[in-house]
């Protein structure tokens, strides 16, 4: 019997693996974070110079809005991830970024920000995945890892 | 006694449909002579049938006369049925419809006996109309949302144009309207506030708390936040939401230019326009200002929910809901608070309700001044303000809310312009089945006269006149009992008429009978202070029928309590109905179902206990 249920987890386990979905939030009271820095609010033409125009090889962009909490919780939770990546990663050049969505409703809209905070991964300009909520540093570095493909 | 409905079919003798149908309708004119009569009108072919209905080069036939609706001007089936009424003729439909028909005229539910259709006139849309939109709203509230969502999910090219005019005193807000922003979910969320209040107040030691560290009292401030941050994120998902459904957002203010024209500003005064076969006006209204002198330093419900520091002492003038739920909260939360009443309180309710709710307030610890109007507003440099009342009295406050009544907001509209019929005393559009005097601009909601100003009430009108206008249906909205509540400190939850009115609309006196009963909710019994004013309710049966005409509740949870009758009391509930009705216990609502001692008995309507 203890035997079905070790191969039933050990099968759960290797599915999970190979099949990749973006992450669910996990209860931001016990986050914290060491960081001190800041990640800087885009607005406007900066905004969409950053999106559009010259986009940096690789930008890793937050949706977020004064009056949302876990807003609040994901800021220093990001500054970390930056940190992270900047120093495992330095040739990258990897960009975090932030933008109110009531400031700047109509690129919300543009870029179907329905939940926040919304995380948007870009590189070279193209948007290649989203995660939607507020996650500690090591699970955005995780899923900035694998959508980058900043291992290969 | 409903008339005798005129029902026509028409087919060809030997389709299959059109006899299943005509026999159906014979049966039924046979049993209900009275109700029904059925004029056929049978050809003796198909190619005779088709000649009829379609004309010589289909456009010219009997399908044709029925302007406007394009379900009947596309059928070619047999069998075509249609309902003559006072001279014009309502389409059915096919067999199906007809069948569909039958069986709602058998059932015995009371909403479909006598069941009207929309009086709304043809407005000559079609198809390729070439303009920018099928339908602008204009307003995105309560009932522009819900209309504009409602006619994006039958197809059709919309969009809402939102703009928040500031008010005097400055205040704006986003996306969703005066109950979103500046009317029922702030004035909820602060009653709330003041009832935790009255819990702290009164049932925290008799239910063995510990009396918490009161050495602050109330945070005016972190209450504000925590509530402006809720609405902020109820404009960003409205916006999100109408992406969903497909209808443009825009931020402009329109002007009707002419009925298919608006000139459009956005908030940077950048003017276009554009164009739409049909619009709804669904502006609402805000707030009339007080016109005394020195009126311009009072702020209204528009700017209270958003002050950045506590009201401190207000006064608060007029006598209306309005008015009443904001001194309530204001006083739950421990601030000095004054009600200038120039006449009665909550004039259009019922009276004796009215009344208990006053009495409330005032034991409640807020002062009243009776049959007085402000007649001058004084600030003074340190921002206090002396009101100079009608009677000479005066005093000073820290803060003035005027809540003396709502204007639709359609002067700058040009409604006027393009011919839009409006009330000269209150600005309000007039309507016949939400359509104006302009055929393809409608209007529902606040702005319309003649709608009661509630929330629930624009949405379900704003999605019925979607499907009339974008999917056919003819089903009017219902104006009739709808369930409202008064979130005055000791809430008042009503469906149906007030004694007075029931005492109007049936006739004298004597054919109605009031039950009443005042009781002590459960939950209050242990706290001294709550019992000095015991809940109440009663309802009013007509007594030919049993049937209730008005349910009144006065006490915790009133809105609760109340929206389960509303459905009751649609479906025509009786007395004894709702008497029988096995009640939940131990709660409030179960009093209704135990109603006994009536009014005109003189007995006491103090319950006895279980």
């Amino acid at each position: 019997m203890s035997l079905v249920i070790m191969l039933f987890f050990l099968l759960l386990s290797s599915v999970s693996s190979f099949t990749f979905s973006p992450p669910s939030p996990r209860n931001p009271t016990f986050l914290s974070s060491t960081s001190t820095s800041t990640i800087p609010i885009l607005t406007s033409e900066a905004l969409e110079q950053t999106i559009t125009v010259t986009p940096p090889p690789y930008l890793i962009l937050t949706a977020s809005a004064i009056w949302c909490g876990p807003c609040q919780i994901l800021a220093p939770q990001l500054s970390l991830a930056s940190e992270i990546l900047n120093n495992e990663y330095p040739g990258h050049g990897l960009k975090m970024m932030k933008f109110d969505v009531d400031d700047d409703d109509v690129i919300a809209g543009r870029l179907n920000v329905e939940g926040l905070p919304s995380i948007l991964f870009f590189k070279d300009g193209k948007l290649l995945s989203k995660m939607e909520g507020a996650f500690p540093a090591e699970e955005v570095v995780a899923h900035a890892t694998k959508v980058f493909s900043l291992n290969d | 006694m409903s008339k005798q409905i005129v029902f026509h079919i028409g087919g060809w003798s030997s389709c299959g449909f059109y006899n299943k149908a005509y026999n159906v309708l014979a049966s039924l004119s046979v049993l209900f002579p009275s109700r029904l009569r059925v004029v056929n009108h049978v050809y003796g072919s198909r190619d005779e049938y088709r000649s009829w209905l379609l004309g010589e080069d289909e456009t010219d036939g009997f399908r044709d006369t029925f302007l406007g609706i394009s379900k009947a001007n596309k059928q070619t089936s047999s069998p075509f049925s249609w309902i003559e009424d006072s001279g014009s003729n309502n389409f059915v439909g096919g067999c199906d419809d007809t069948l569909d028909w039958c069986k709602s005229f058998v059932s015995p539910s009371a909403s479909d006996a006598g069941k009207e259709k929309s009086k709304m006139k043809p407005d000559d849309f079609s198809e390729g109309h070439g303009y920018d939109y099928d339908l602008v709203v204009i307003g995105g509230g309560s009932g522009g949302l819900a209309a504009s969502k409602e006619a994006a999910k039958f197809g059709a090219k919309v969009a809402v144009l939102d703009f928040v005019k500031p008010s005097p005193a400055g205040s704006t807000w986003g996306l969703g309207g005066t109950c979103v922003n500046v009317g029922c979910i702030p004035k909820k969320l602060m009653h709330n506030a003041a009832l935790i209040g009255e819990i702290l107040t009164n049932d925290v030691q008799p239910y063995g708390f510990n009396a918490p560290e009161q050495t602050e009292g109330h945070q005016w401030e972190k209450m504000r936040e925590s509530v402006q941050n809720h609405i902020r994120g109820l404009n960003f998902n409205y916006r999100v939401t109408l992406r969903e459904k497909n209808v443009t957002y825009l931020n402009k203010l329109g002007k009707f230019i002419n009925p298919h024209t608006l000139e459009v500003t956005d908030k940077k005064g950048k003017v276009s326009q554009l164009t739409a076969s049909r619009f709804v006006v669904a502006t609402g209204g805000r707030p009339t200002t007080l016109d005394c002198e020195g009126g311009e330093h009072a702020i209204t419900s528009d700017d209270i929910f958003s002050l950045e520091q506590s009201p401190g002492k207000t006064l608060c003038v007029g006598a209306s809901y309005i008015s009443l739920e904001c001194a309530g909260f204001l006083a739950g939360l421990g601030l000095d608070t004054t009600v200038a009443v120039r006449s009665i309180l909550l004039r259009g309710f019922d009276r004796e309700i009215a009344d208990k709710i006053g009495a409330h307030m005032e034991d409640h610890g807020v002062k009243f001044k009776n049959g007085v109007v402000p007649s001058k507003l004084k600030k003074a440099s340190d921002g206090k303000i002396t009101v100079t009342f009608s009677d000479g009295s005066s005093d000073v406050y820290d803060t003035v809310l005027t809540a003396i009544g709502r204007r639709a907001d359609t002067e700058k509209l040009g409604v006027d312009a393009v011919g839009v019929k409006t009330n000269p005393k209150n600005g309000k559009i007039i309507c016949t089945d939400e359509q104006t005097s302009v055929n393809n601009i409608y209007a529902i909601g606040d702005v319309m006269e003649g709608c009661p100003e509630l929330t629930p009430v624009a949405i379900q009108a704003g999605k019925m006149l979607a499907r009339r206008l974008f999917d056919g249906s003819d089903e009017p909205m219902d104006y009739q009992n709808i369930c409202t509540t008064v979130f005055t400190p000791l809430e008042y939850g009503v469906v149906g008429l007030s004694e007075e009115d029931a005492k109007q609309v049936i006739g004298c006196g004597s054919k109605i009978e009031v039950y009443h009963s005042n009781f002590t909710p459960l939950e209050w019994s242990l706290s001294e202070h709550r019992q000095k004013h015991p809940a109440f309710c009663k309802v009013i049966v007509c007594k030919e029928d049993d049937k209730v005409l008005g349910m009144h509740y006065l006490g915790p949870h009133a809105g609760e309590v109340t929206q389960g009758f509303g459905v009751a009391m649609k479906k025509g509930m009786t007395y004894n109905e709702l008497t029988n009705t096995v009640g939940i216990h131990p709660t409030s609502a179960e009093t209704f179902t135990d109603l006994t001692v009536t009014k005109s008995s003189g007995e006491s309507a103090d319950s006895k206990g279980c």
